[in-house]
C-alpha cells in the first residue's frame, strides 16, 4: 500500500517536473519570439524613418499599409517646374561655398511655399525644382494648388533677394512653369518615376517650358 | 440648400471647383478658402491657415467660421460612414 502510494507520488512528481519543463520551455519560446518581433518592430520603424528621408510620409504609408500588392495609379496632377535663371553662369563668379549657401537657402524656402500649397517636391535637377500637386492623394483644387504654390514661391523668392542683397550676394531669377498632365505613378517613387501619357520626358519639357519666360510670369498649359 | 439661397447648380459646382466666386465678399472668400483646409483634418495645416486667418479676420467672423467649418466635417463623416 505505501510502495503503492509512493508510486503515485512519484508519478505525481514526475508529471509535474515534465510539466515545470515544458512551461519553462514554452516561455523561452515566447520571450524568443517577443525578442525577434520586437527586432522586426523595430527594424520596420527604423525602415519606415530611413525612407521617410527620401519619399513623402504618405508614400512610406501607402506601401507599408499595402501589403505588397501596390498598384500604379493613374491620376491627373498639375506639375510644377522652377528653373533659375543665369544660374550656371553666376557659379563662375562666385565661390563653391556660397553657390551651396545660396541653393541651400533657395530650396528650402522654395520647398516651404511648395508644401504649403499642397505640393511635394519630387526632384532637385541642378538648379531646377519639380513638384507635383494631387500625385499623392486625390486633391480636387491640384491647379489652383500649383498657382498658388507659384505665387507664393514668386513672393517667397522676392524676400529671399532681400536677403541675398543684405548679404552682398547676387539675387536670383526663375521661370516657372504649370503643366497638366495625366501621369501613371509608379510606387515607391513618385520622382522620377512618372510617366506622361506621351512619350516626352517630364522634367524636359518643364524646363524648356519654364526658360522661355521670364521672372514675373507663370506660364499655364494644359496636356 | 444651395438653390434656396439663390445658388444655381452651375455656379454651386464652379464654386466648389475653383474655391472662388464673385457671389463672396473678400472676407468670405478667405473663410471659404480656408475651409478646404480642414477636409484633410491635417491638424498643422489647419492651425497654419487659421493664425494666418486670423490677421485678416474679425474673431468672432473667425469663430463662427471655424464651428460651422466644424460642425460640417463632423456631418459629412457620419454620413461617410452611414454609406
Amino acid at each position: 500500500m505505501i510502495i503503492m502510494n509512493l508510486g503515485f507520488v512519484l508519478t505525481i512528481v514526475i508529471l509535474t517536473v515534465i510539466f515545470l519543463f515544458a512551461l519553462l520551455m514554452q516561455q523561452k519560446k515566447i520571450r524568443l519570439l517577443e525578442n525577434l518581433h520586437d527586432h522586426a518592430k523595430n527594424k520596420l520603424e527604423n525602415l519606415q524613418v530611413n525612407f521617410g528621408h527620401f519619399v513623402p510620409q504618405e508614400v512610406v504609408e501607402q506601401l507599408t499599409d499595402a501589403e505588397g500588392h501596390y498598384k500604379p495609379i493613374m491620376r491627373n496632377v498639375t506639375v510644377l517646374f522652377a528653373d533659375l535663371k543665369g544660374f550656371t553662369q553666376m557659379c563662375d563668379q562666385l565661390n563653391p561655398s556660397e553657390v551651396v549657401e545660396i541653393l541651400n537657402g533657395y530650396f528650402r524656402i522654395m520647398s516651404k511655399a511648395i508644401s504649403e500649397n499642397h505640393g511635394r517636391v519630387t526632384e532637385l535637377t541642378g538648379d531646377g525644382i519639380l513638384a507635383l500637386f494631387g500625385a499623392l492623394g486625390n486633391n480636387p483644387w491640384h491647379i489652383q494648388d500649383a498657382v498658388n504654390g507659384a505665387l507664393a514661391m514668386r513672393s517667397a523668392l522676392e524676400r529671399y533677394n532681400i536677403e541675398l542683397r543684405e548679404k552682398s550676394l547676387p539675387e536670383l531669377y526663375f521661370g516657372i512653369g504649370i503643366i497638366i498632365f495625366s501621369i501613371l505613378l509608379i510606387p515607391p517613387g513618385i520622382s522620377l518615376l512618372f510617366f506622361w501619357q506621351g512619350r516626352y520626358n517630364v522634367p524636359i519639357v518643364c524646363s524648356d517650358f519654364s526658360r522661355s519666360f521670364l521672372c514675373p510670369y507663370i506660364p499655364f498649359k494644359a496636356v | 440648400m444651395a438653390s434656396q439661397l439663390g445658388i444655381d447648380e452651375q455656379e454651386f459646382e464652379h464654386a466648389l471647383t475653383s474655391l472662388s466666386t464673385p457671389m463672396l465678399n473678400d472676407v468670405e472668400s478667405k473663410i471659404f478658402t480656408w475651409t478646404r483646409e480642414t477636409v484633410h483634418f491635417e491638424t498643422g495645416d489647419i492651425q497654419r491657415r487659421i493664425r494666418s486667418l486670423s490677421t485678416q479676420v474679425d474673431d468672432l467672423i473667425l469663430l463662427e467660421a471655424i464651428g460651422v467649418s466644424a460642425l460640417a466635417n463632423t456631418i459629412v463623416r457620419l454620413a461617410v460612414l452611414l454609406e
